[in-house]
């Protein structure tokens, strides 16, 4: 094989993102994966050990789960933004409301906040002076459903984490789905109409059907986005169970328990290797849409 | 389907639930924003003022913060676009194995959780003596930044037509005219952009500075976090800051809806 | 049984009437076509009927039944779409047993109505396809097999063949036409093709701005149109400004009608509609006007001037001018004229329409 002249310059532009990646991306993951072995490349000490697999995997054992709590908080946030982004953004394919072109730029914005201040943001709602933690407090107590108020926020349920992710996955499933329900021609809804189907069963047996990757692929991501998220879990998570980047956040700054950083860090790089895998599988299928 | 007037009143309604949804926690915080006094028992607060936006600036490590997040933004936008620009080009106008090669790579990064990326930098920034050094934050924002930024930068040089450039070198134009009135006016959108990611996203970031820069380099969102992580009990300074760093925010995802067209999600960790 | 009955329908979108029609009646077994051009609120009148527009105000009937409040997917229509509107993720099978098995038909009975729908419409061999994979006229046909499976108490059809070639049209128009005879069922058919409407239906209703101008068989509208716009909607349509001078013959209506530049014509006109002194279009089309060898003293003939001419296959197409006015005319190559030349022409005056202005 010979290096023709745009080779050669295919390679000299491309060559510093190379490095930055291999710099700033590939060594430090296989530091991770290496240090949850115990060895350490820039460190002094460097020792072969199993240590940190055996305390993750053991019974009992806090990271374990952490990780449980953390796919199934992430499950039911991502199970919530999808299926009401979802139903939202077919509400707006198939009715066209025509105030939403003139309030369609509010969705934009949570796009465009940061995490931290959106976790805040939602603090501020449900800490214990909060309004929606008043709101629903003043109903759960007035029904007879709780003697002291619930906490909304810091708590052991992960209530607040919830709220904070969902307020921004649902903006982006909003906006992921409403593309690809563009795409499909509005005749098949007065098709399926007119063949007898009501709204639930052309959602059922048309929307669902046409947008199925779609709809797996995005929940893939929302479903990674929210695993990884630190800034949510940190502000509005409780102190026992926290999400495992947490724990691996707190395990670097103040355990300083580098190894089960380490090692939780190998398991959130499986976790995403499977999931960027659907996303990535299902985004370059074939989508078969029946434009106008 | 049913009743023109009817679903005219349920579009407001459903609408207005999710207006509500999205807007309620910003009203709210700049109601803490402004809230001077705001006793326990009462919902709303009895004195409002700009107490707390004075407050940030008399403090120094706020002042430091807002300096360190409005200096790091434009450097990283423009390290990031001197990076991604070349290699837009190269993955934009060259569709190779390697370009597709390329683009997958830079893709899966996405995929990857920034904290443990920020783990696995720790040691190297230590050994290399990096630790809040303002300068090695450039880098570590970056990450974050480039794939979206390559993105926005390749769609902007797909777009120049492949016998553009050969047309108008047949017709005498030299290479550098060859950029100014070919390159430039097609691609500029894509690339401002992207700029535009990249900075949004330095403002953003939290999580690599968290672990990299701080206690050294604070930027904003760590100075929003030591407020409202454990230290004090008090939002209204938080809430103040918060408004510093969400305005840009709005001010840009208003600019890209209706100038660039565009938009993405720029959360920052 | 399935008549349709339009009562008092009023459309607005803003400021715009997209259809107001005060009555019309859709016969029980007829084939009836909506015709006129794009906007002229066709589509709306027919999406009134099927359900998925909501008039702003009036009542829809099938048969005795009042309709208005019924949802689409209650009213029992089918509906054949512009697009066909085919499924894509289903075979053909499950394309037309979609609306079946909504109705939670026993198996059996689906696959017995199926079969009977395509063996009618020649798809069996198609079952097991997807939409994608079928050409443009087959997939045409799965359209109309699965509206007809329901037993629908009425078809609708929305520009069905405006996405087929030429060719192909003019074949299915038979078609469509002879399974509607066979099944004797109620059909209402909309296009914007004045020849498609002419080959399939029994009445049509040209509509203009979201009203009917007329209603007719074929021949009653292209022989008798009662509007200026009806008679320049349907064939090639020149008209000819006067006033009418005298009634010449009241049992067969024809009156004198002078331009102001002095021509006098002799037309067919509505006696009922027209009297002495009424402003007038006089509509004229190619094939009311013939070749003259010389100017005689006759009524109705003209020394005309070629302004222009087109060889078209198997006629020479002129555009001439009599006077003021510049008409179409037709003739076999035979007879050649060239840019300039002066013709006599003779225009039949029981075909002529004047129309009241």
């Amino acid at each position: 094989m010979r290096i023709t002249r745009d080779d050669l310059i295919s390679i000299i532009f491309l060559l510093p993102l190379y490095i930055f990646i291999i710099v700033m991306v590939f060594i430090p993951i296989v530091n991770v994966i290496l240090g949850s072995f115990g060895i350490s490349l820039f460190g002094e000490k460097s020792e072969f050990t199993l240590k940190g697999y055996n305390e993750f995997l053991a019974s009992e054992s806090p990271y374990m789960y952490s990780l449980f709590f953390t796919i199934y908080i992430s499950l039911i946030a991502t199970v919530i933004s999808i299926v009401a982004g979802y139903l939202f953004a077919i509400y707006l394919t198939v009715k066209k409301p025509p105030i939403w072109s003139k309030v369609s730029t509010v969705m934009t914005i949570p796009l465009f906040t940061p995490y931290i201040v959106g976790a805040f943001m939602w603090w501020t709602l449900l800490w214990p002076r909060g309004y929606i933690s008043l709101f629903v407090n003043g109903i759960l107590m007035r029904l007879g459903l709780a003697h002291e108020p619930l906490p909304l926020v810091n708590d052991p349920y992960g209530i607040g984490i919830l709220f904070g992710e969902v307020w921004i996955r649902f903006v982006i499933a909003v906006s992921i789905f409403y593309g690809p329900l563009q795409l499909i021609n509005p005749e098949l809804i007065d098709a399926a109409r007119s063949l007898g189907a009501g709204t639930w069963t052309i959602i059922r047996k048309i929307f669902i059907p046409l947008t199925k990757y779609a709809l797996i692929a995005t929940s893939a991501i929302v479903l990674l986005a929210t695993m990884a998220g630190v800034s949510i879990p940190l502000v509005l998570g409780g102190s026992w169970p926290q999400f495992l980047n947490v724990m691996i956040y707190l395990d670097v700054t103040t355990r300083f328990n580098y190894i089960m950083a380490y090692t939780s860090g190998v398991f959130y790089i499986i976790a995403s290797a499977a999931l960027g895998y659907i996303f990535f599988r299902f985004t370059t299928k074939k989508v078969i849409l029946q434009t106008r | 389907m049913y009743g023109e007037r009817r679903q005219r009143l349920w579009d407001l309604l459903v609408i207005g639930i999710v207006m509500v949804y999205i807007l309620l926690p910003m009203v709210v915080l700049v109601e803490y924003a402004f809230a001077e006094k705001w006793y326990a028992y009462q919902l709303y607060p009895s004195q409002w003022g700009l107490k707390w936006f004075s407050w940030v600036f008399k403090h120094h490590d706020t002042r430091m913060a807002f300096l360190y997040s409005y200096t790091l933004a434009p450097l990283v936008m423009l390290t990031t676009l001197a990076l991604c620009i070349p290699a837009g080009y190269v993955l934009g106008t060259k569709r190779t194995k390697l370009s597709i090669f390329t683009e997958n790579l830079v893709n899966m990064n996405m995929a990857l959780p920034v904290i443990v990326i920020g783990i696995g930098l720790l040691p190297l920034y230590t050994r290399l003596g990096l630790l809040g050094n303002y300068w090695a934050l450039i880098p570590a924002h970056m990450i974050g930044a480039i794939p979206y930024t390559l993105r926005s930068v390749t769609a902007a040089f797909m777009q120049v037509p492949r016998d553009l450039e050969e047309a108008a070198r047949v017709l005498g134009a030299t290479k550098l005219q060859v950029i100014r009135k070919v390159y430039i006016p097609i691609t500029w959108r894509g690339i401002l952009a992207g700029g535009i990611f990249a900075f949004s996203w330095s403002l953003n970031e939290f999580i690599l500075t968290l672990l990299l820069g701080a206690p050294a380099v604070k930027t904003l969102p760590i100075a929003i976090y030591e407020y409202v992580g454990g230290y004090y009990l008090t939002p209204q300074p938080a809430a103040a800051l918060s408004i510093f760093i969400l305005l840009p925010s709005i001010a840009i995802a208003l600019f890209f809806e209706k100038y660039l067209q565009v938009s993405l999600g720029l959360g920052g960790g | 049984m399935a008549r349709i009955v339009l009562k008092d329908i009023l459309k607005k979108y803003g400021k715009v009437v997209a259809a107001d029609i005060p009555h019309l009646e859709i016969k029980d077994g007829e084939f009836f076509g909506l015709l006129g051009p794009s906007g002229s609120g066709k589509t709306t009148t027919l999406r009134i009927i099927a359900g998925l527009t909501r008039p702003d105000k009036g009542r829809v009937y099938i048969g005795d039944e009042d309709i208005t409040e019924v949802p689409p997917e209650k009213r029992n229509l089918g509906m054949v779409f512009q697009s066909w509107a085919l499924f894509p993720h289903l075979t053909v099978f499950e394309n037309i047993a979609f609306g079946l098995r909504l109705r939670k038909l026993p198996e059996d009975e689906i696959r017995k109505r199926i079969k009977w729908a395509t063996e009618l419409l020649q798809i069996s061999e198609l079952l097991n396809r997807y939409p994608w994979q079928l050409s443009g006229g087959q997939q045409q046909r799965v359209a109309v097999a699965r509206a007809i499976v329901l037993y629908p108490r009425a078809l609708l059809f929305d520009e069905p063949l405006s996405n087929l070639d030429a060719k192909l049209r003019e074949q299915v128009r038979f078609e469509l036409r002879k399974l509607q005879k066979d099944l004797k069922i109620t059909s209402v058919y909309v296009t914007h093709d004045q020849t498609e409407a002419f080959a399939i239906c029994d009445r049509i209703a040209i509509m203009n701005q979201g009203r009917i101008q007329q209603i007719g068989t074929p021949e009653e509208i292209y022989s008798k149109p009662r509007t200026k716009f009806v008679a320049e909607f349907i064939g090639i349509t020149r008209f000819i400004e006067g006033r009418v001078d005298e009634i010449v013959d009241e049992s067969n209506g024809l009156i004198r009608v002078i331009t102001d530049d002095g021509l006098e014509i002799i037309s067919w006109g509505d006696l009922d509609r027209i009297t002495k002194g009424s402003k007038v279009y006089v509509a004229v089309r190619p094939d009311f006007i013939s070749l003259v060898s010389r100017k005689t003293e006759e009524p109705n003939v003209f020394k005309a001037v070629v302004e222009m001419a087109t060889y078209v296959g198997d006629v020479m197409d002129y555009e001439i001018r009599i006077g003021n006015w510049r008409l179409r005319f037709k003739t076999s190559p035979t007879h050649k004229f060239t840019v300039g030349q002066e013709i006599y022409v003779k225009l039949h005056k029981e075909k002529l329409i004047a129309i009241l202005a």
